[in-house]
């Protein structure tokens, strides 16, 4: 994560590193498939159809992408304030059952429903987060330690409502709570883009806003940049601290949120499949910029959605698929660790000058 | 070394640079800020690779790839801002040297032949970041020598080191030139230069400008070589009327943890349109004066004040605006962020200009552009990394910070130090504007000379006590001396 990112690398570099990375992980996957003996050309086409292959496949990579992006931009904040949130899970899980008990009590219009769940959802998982914050802030806890055990705790007390006090009663005793009203759902625009994807845009643009344009976002990445300096500027460590952390978890709950009234309809106790992990390395790979990890969980969500439609299609088994899914993840991390970014930087500049160009502009 | 070429993105720090540095000769490196020094000397000790250039010691051409190559070749180097780790011992700083296994014992007896000449003097258990520069700096020195290096660079020692210290400095420099080893010494302080260096080298832009036998030239000579003009002293104008008082110490007591108390019973008051200078050997109380003036720590007893109003804590002074400029003594831990651009850092100012509640990219780069050329900072590119900026471009941009939107007071310590002549002369007369302004300017400065330059009255910091303020006119250097050194000649 260096810390200019944003006005520092040319999109061109950008491409260009992702380009590589890609490259990578389809000879490495390929290896492993051939290795499996399947076959590639079918396994390809298998993946890119599930991705994109028609209206249905985008409307599903799109639904799958959600959750990931949007906690993922939330972990991404977090991550440039200098605070390391694993705690998307538990915020996902917290956020979700905050909504599902206002879409499954509160009578009133699904529309002001949808609002107030939403609503209710980022306030629950970004106190859920705030936690974290403020113990980090006050009493010096590592969140990394915290997040980790409020994503226990979170689980766990999902598990139990689901299995108890809001369970289904005609579940055939299965973890989950009945299904939310019909217009309490978030539909479609349209025949193929998910309400969630609009809703995961603008998360998008307003943490751009918030990170690039705004103040805060300064202060922000101030505090990512040195806590010393940041102190001695006169910033309110404790309070950015907390505040970022809120954010993160907040925007955690918004993506189960997303997820539960647009796909699940329900919660459950296997609501969220390591959205919050996920969310960790789509940020890494977004290298903490909003618009970077947007356009990276929308990625992400589409390879997945290509990968488990091929299970199905071209009987990739399914331990296969997570090992491609992983390679690639993995690749792009490592496309984006600073040391790559910087040799990239090294050599560019060795080429610049043997052709005896202008030097690019520095990050 | 010749030949040596080092081109970053945007700079050529080393231009086709060659040096030549004989046994057992006390070689100085002058330059304005930015000229290269450091990074040449990086590229010796291996912490930054040549694009071009040959490199020999001792008749074998040697290609340091890390300082560890570098130091089993025989060349050690203390850097400009000494690199030991701030929350360990000093006995584990030593270890992770290769000195001793961590303990205090086994730290004493690894360095037993080296202190014989040149004491340590440093208790072994205690934190480093709780030492003062000086010490710090000896930790190094002893670090290399324990490696039997022959060839010690020092990356401008005496920057942070008090006229005793310098001499305690210039002793064991001449102690190692008698033992036939070399020492290459970097100082923007020519009488330093005029006085330890056998030779000296100048450098421009990266170029090297010339050689000379120190015993050849004079201080302005120097001067005119390094700069390419000469330079006279900033002069103060005796015509301004000091007004109210903004800034005001009232009887401030820092106990200490243990022993005495850290600040006793101090008070002192800044009227607008005055520079107050506090004069004082490091260690005797600036720092927690300064800590209480930045509002990063709270007295046992007593206030401070600005306008009549307790200053706020540390935490909310940009929320509450407070109009103070501070100029912190450490630029790199607290001044700036290093891995953040130069505008980022601008923005962090006491008064940042009002931009809007959408902070305009364009508005906010040109705005740091000039505020940049304005403070002669280079290069004057504010998508560069703090980072990236030589050691005195950095003092450069923390001035522009503080000073660039015209606050009603200063707080500023050590402002000057690690610059060279024109810079130092440059931040003084802005020290001068400000005042002429009307702030209220309290300058902390170990540098005598700097602070009968600059300052309307004079108080000394001793043990904690302030004495004074004395107008500038009723106190002369031996006084002040006399009361640095906790002799109350009066
Ligand atoms: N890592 C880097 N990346 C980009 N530019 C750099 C880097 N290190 C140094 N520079 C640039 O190289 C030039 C020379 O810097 P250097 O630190 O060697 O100067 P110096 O002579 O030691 O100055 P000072 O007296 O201020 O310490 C400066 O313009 C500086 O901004
Ligand atoms: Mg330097």
């Amino acid at each position: 994560m260096g810390g200019s990112f944003g006005f520092g690398e040319g999109v061109g570099a950008l491409i260009a590193r992702t380009s590589i990375a890609l490259a990578g992980a389809a000879l490495v996957g390929a290896l492993v498939l051939t290795a499996a003996g399947l076959d590639l050309a079918t396994t390809w086409e298998a993946i890119y159809e599930g991705a994109i292959g028609d209206e249905l496949a985008i409307r599903n990579s799109l639904l799958e992408a959600v959750p990931i992006t949007i906690t993922a931009i939330g972990v991404a904040i977090a991550f440039r304030a200098g605070l390391f949130n694993l705690g998307g899970q538990g915020q996902i899980y917290v956020g979700a059952l905050a909504a599902v008990l206002v879409a499954l009590y509160l009578h009133a219009p699904g529309a002001v429903v949808i609002a107030i769940a939403l609503v209710a959802s980022m306030l629950a998982a970004g106190a859920w987060g705030g936690i974290a914050g403020v113990l980090r802030a006050r009493l010096g806890l590592s969140e990394i330690i915290t997040t980790i055990m409020l994503n226990f705790i979170a689980f766990w007390l999902v598990s139990y409502l689901v299995r108890g006090p809001i369970q289904d009663p005609e579940g055939d005793g299965y973890p989950y709570t009945r299904e939310i009203p019909e217009p309490v759902q978030l539909g479609l625009i349209g025949d193929v883009v998910p309400v969630g994807a609009v809703l995961m845009l603008a998360v998008g643009v307003a943490a751009w806003l918030l990170m690039d344009r705004s103040r805060f976002g300064l202060k922000i990445k101030a505090l990512g940049e040195g806590e010393a300096a940041s102190r001695f500027a006169g910033i309110a460590v404790p309070r950015v601290t907390i505040v970022a952390m809120v954010i993160a978890g907040a925007l955690g709950g918004l993506g189960g949120t997303a997820s539960l009234l647009g796909v699940q309809h329900r919660l459950s106790d296997f609501f969220s499949p390591g959205w919050g992990f996920d969310a960790v390395a789509t940020a890494l790979i977004g290298r903490g910029s909003p618009i970077g990890t947007l356009v990276a969980g929308v990625f992400i969500g589409f390879l997945r959605s290509g990968i488990q439609t091929a299970e199905g299609t071209a009987e990739v088994p399914a331990a296969l698929a997570q090992i491609l899914l992983g390679v690639v993840v993995l690749f792009l991390i490592i496309a984006n660790a600073d040391l790559v970014v910087r040799l990239g930087r090294r050599l560019r500049q060795r080429l610049a000058r043997g052709r005896g160009e202008a030097l690019e502009r520095p990050a | 070394m010749s030949g040596i070429v080092k081109e970053f993105a945007n700079v050529t720090a080393c231009d086709d640079v060659s040096l030549e540095v004989a046994g057992g000769e006390v070689h100085a490196l002058l330059g304005e800020n930015g000229a290269g020094k450091t990074t040449l000397m990086n590229i010796l000790y291996g912490l930054v690779r040549p694009d071009r250039g040959v490199i020999e010691f001792e008749g074998r051409r040697i290609d340091p790839r890390t300082p560890g190559d570098a130091l089993t070749a025989g060349i050690g180097m203390v850097h400009q801002h000494p690199l030991v780790v701030g929350p360990m011992s000093v006995a584990e700083n030593l270890f992770l040297g290769g000195l001793g296994d961590g303990t205090q014992d086994g730290a004493r007896a690894a360095i037993a032949p080296i202190t014989k000449t040149i004491p340590l003097d440093v208790d072994l258990a205690a934190r480093v970041d709780s030492l003062p520069m000086s010490q710090r700096q000896r930790i190094e020195i002893v670090r290399c020598l324990a490696r039997d290096v022959r060839l010690l660079i020092l990356d401008e020692p005496t920057a942070v080191l008090t006229p005793e210290e310098v001499e305690q400095l210039f002793i064991e420099i001449e102690r190692l030139r008698g033992s036939g080893r070399s020492v290459i010494f970097i100082s923007h302080k020519l009488s330093e230069v005029m006085r330890i260096a056998d030779r000296v080298t100048v450098l421009r832009g990266g170029r090297n400008v010339g050689t000379h036998e120190a015993g050849a030239m004079t201080a302005a000579k120097l001067a005119a070589a390094m700069v390419g003009a000469a330079t006279g002293d900033v002069t103060r104008s005796d015509g301004s009327k000091p007004g109210r008082v903004r800034l005001e110490v009232d009887a401030c007591t820092i106990t200490g943890r243990f022993g005495p108390p850290e600040l006793e019973r101090c008070t002192l008051g800044v009227r607008s349109g005055e520079i107050i200078g506090i004069a004082g050997v490091e260690g005797n109380g600036q720092r927690p004066l300064a800590e209480l003036l930045f509002g990063l720590r709270r007295a046992t007893s007593g206030t401070v004040r600005f306008d009549g109003r307790a200053l706020p804590p540390v935490g909310r002074w940009q929320a509450s605006k407070v109009p103070i400029a501070r100029i912190p003594e450490d630029r790199r831990h607290h001044g700036l962020l290093l891995g953040a651009p130069l505008w980022q850092n601008l923005m962090l100012g006491p008064q940042p200009p009002r931009f809007g509640p959408v902070l305009a990219r364009r508005a906010v780069l040109d705005w740091a552009r000039t505020t940049l050329e304005e403070y002669g900072v280079r290069p004057a590119d504010p998508t560069t990394l703090a980072a990236n900026l030589s050691g005195g471009n950095q003092q450069k941009v923390v001035i522009a910070r503080e000073l660039g939107g015209a606050p009603e007071a200063v707080v500023a310590v050590n402002p000057t130090r690690g610059l060279d002549i024109r810079a130092q002369q440059e931040v003084q007369e802005r020290l001068l504007q400000a005042r002429g302004r009307g702030a209220a300017v309290l300058l902390i400065s170990t540098d005598l000379d700097e602070i009968f330059a600059l300052s309307d009255s004079i108080a000394v910091l001793y043990g904690g006590r302030i004495t004074g303020p004395f107008a500038a006119a009723e106190i002369d250097r031996d006084r002040a001396g006399m009361l640095m050194g906790g002799v109350d000649g009066g």
